[in-house]
């Protein structure tokens, strides 16, 4: 099996789809040189540069959708999507309901998020589950590379609009703009497994909402998606040294959720921690304890989330995101063991 | 414009003509001049005083730094053997696949790319744009004003510097739990 970077993987499985679908278009601000690769082959026609102005070229995109065209629209950060919620809101979201179905929006929403890498908090956000609590929006967040090549594929063949995230401590070139090495006084902690691995030799798209389990345990279920994963893995392996048995779900896919996997899971374990980068108040940790209490499951509950605005400095910011040391006390404590 | 969006090509017009046709006066500007700078404002703050309306000033500005601190375009033009190794491979490898769009797009491209190259490298060879050696070489003549606002500047950013590195954990907003 081949090995590819998280980063890589995307552009390889855009490149796939983009030679065997000339309706599938790319915009965004300086996409012909970020995106050159693809923009040396496919030419100015599909790989579009946009002004800095997210509101005109979201709606645009919607529009090209309507029009019989699957754009990838890049919102360079996340946190910059506000500036572009009318368009994803009250129209990507809405055409298909108003519609009756007759008219679709094939976009796909293709944003960096997260932090860890010392960028404020106007830079690092998650969001995801803002834009999950609306209809007619799928979410996707991959953890590893196979699965950002798999649901980029995914969010391509959909027929309606997607939001594609890719986390900047996976995505490596994010990294290097961003300053990478050339920032003596900032570290980053970047999970290997998540940033390079295995990739299949063909892309295919991965069943939309399809959590997957990356290790299975009898005493607690950690849910989590993109670095939470890794992080969920490496608290993982510190508990079994201290005798508690996890399971690690990634969810891989915030909207539409994986229902019946947690559910199974946590029925089983009685315990659940949700390890969510997004922010803590009214975001996906409280939507699982309800589908959970909705759905007649017996359980104990913790999350690690974020639960404020994220600091600048490094060692704020530490402070302020989930880690791995959170999540094994949050675990000790649901486990009713002391950390030793 | 983006970071490698010409304004030409993403606006129609000029801004200042857009500016003139609200009636207003508009005038564009060298932003690396700090003396022109000093002067168009005043003119423009004196117009308003008077009660003659708003004015529209445009001021060219270099950005000595990428947008990023680590953009990909200044550290090829600073480092180009180094930098270029990593991207030629795989910018050949693409461009010559097999399905894709036609040679001439292709080739359309790559000189679009060898353009915002060209354009980046150009920037960084004009280092004259730097807003203090533009002052310092129009008042140089000047070497007793020099000096002081020389010396104003240096005791100004020390104190700071100072301020800074004597902040206690409280000051710095370092004990938040």
């Amino acid at each position: 099996m081949k090995t590819k970077s998280f980063a890589q993987s995307i552009e390889s499985a855009l490149a796939q789809a983009m030679a065997d679908d000339d309706r599938i278009i790319i915009m965004g601000e300086d996409v012909q040189m970020i995106r050159v690769n693809l923009f040396s082959r496919f030419g100015k026609e599909r790989v579009l540069n946009t002004p800095i102005s997210e509101s005109a070229f979201l709606g645009a995109a919607v529009s090209a959708a309507l029009s019989g065209l699957k754009p990838i629209v890049e919102i360079m950060l996340v946190d910059f999507i506000a500036l572009a919620m009318d368009a994803v809101l009250n129209h990507a979201a809405k055409v298909k309901k108003f519609s009756g179905g007759d008219w679709r929006v094939p976009l796909v929403i293709r944003t960096a998020c997260g932090g860890g890498y010392g960028d404020g908090g106007q830079h690092e956000q998650s969001l995801w589950g803002w834009l999950a609590h609306i209809p007619g929006l799928s979410v996707l967040v991959p953890s590893t590379p196979a699965d950002a090549g798999g649901l980029m594929l995914t969010a391509i063949e959909h027929e309606d609009p997607v939001v594609y995230f890719e986390h900047k401590l996976l995505a490596d070139y994010w990294l290097d703009y961003m300053g990478g090495n050339s920032r003596k006084t900032v570290t980053f902690d970047i999970p290997p497994e998540g940033a390079h691995g295995p990739v299949p030799n063909e892309w295919e798209a991965i069943p939309m909402g399809q959590a997957v389990a990356r290790r299975e345990g009898k005493d607690i279920t950690i849910i989590s998606v993109a670095v939470g994963v890794h992080r969920s893995i490496e608290a993982a392996e510190i508990l079994e040294k201290k005798g508690v048995d996890a399971t690690v779900i990634d969810l891989r896919s915030i909207s539409p959720l994986d229902k019946e996997m947690v559910c199974e899971s946590v029925a089983h374990t009685g315990r659940l921690i949700v390890v969510d980068e997004d922010y803590k108040d009214f975001g996906l940790s409280g939507e699982w304890a309800a589908v959970l209490s909705e759905a007649g499951v017996s359980f104990k509950f913790a999350r690690v989330c974020t639960d404020d605005t994220i600091p600048y400095a490094r060692d704020l910011e530490d402070q302020t995101l989930p880690n791995t040391e959170k999540i094994v006390k949050s675990a000790l404590r649901l486990m009713k063991k002391t950390d030793s | 414009m983006a970071i490698t969006t010409l304004s030409s090509s993403v606006t129609s017009g000029s801004l200042i003509e857009r500016a003139k046709s609200f009636g207003m006066d508009a005038k564009e500007t060298d932003g690396a001049d700090v003396q022109a700078v000093w002067d168009a404002a005043k003119s423009a703050i004196e117009h308003a005083r008077k009660g003659d309306g708003p004015s529209y000033l445009h001021f060219h500005c270099r950005r000595p730094e990428g947008h990023f601190l680590g953009d990909l375009l200044i550290r090829i033009v600073r480092h180009p053997v180094k930098e270029l190794k990593e991207q030629v491979g795989p910018l050949l490898k693409s461009v010559t696949k097999k399905k894709g769009t036609s040679l001439g797009e292709r080739t359309g491209s790559l000189a679009r790319i060898s353009s915002v190259l060209g354009k980046t490298f150009k920037s960084q060879l004009f280092k004259d744009k730097d807003p203090l050696e533009t002052l310092r070489q129009k008042i140089v003549s000047d070497k007793e004003r020099l000096k002081i606002i020389e010396k104003e500047v240096t005791e100004e950013i020390q104190a700071v510097v100072k301020k800074a590195l004597h902040m206690n954990d409280d000051q710095a907003g370092r004990n938040i739990k």
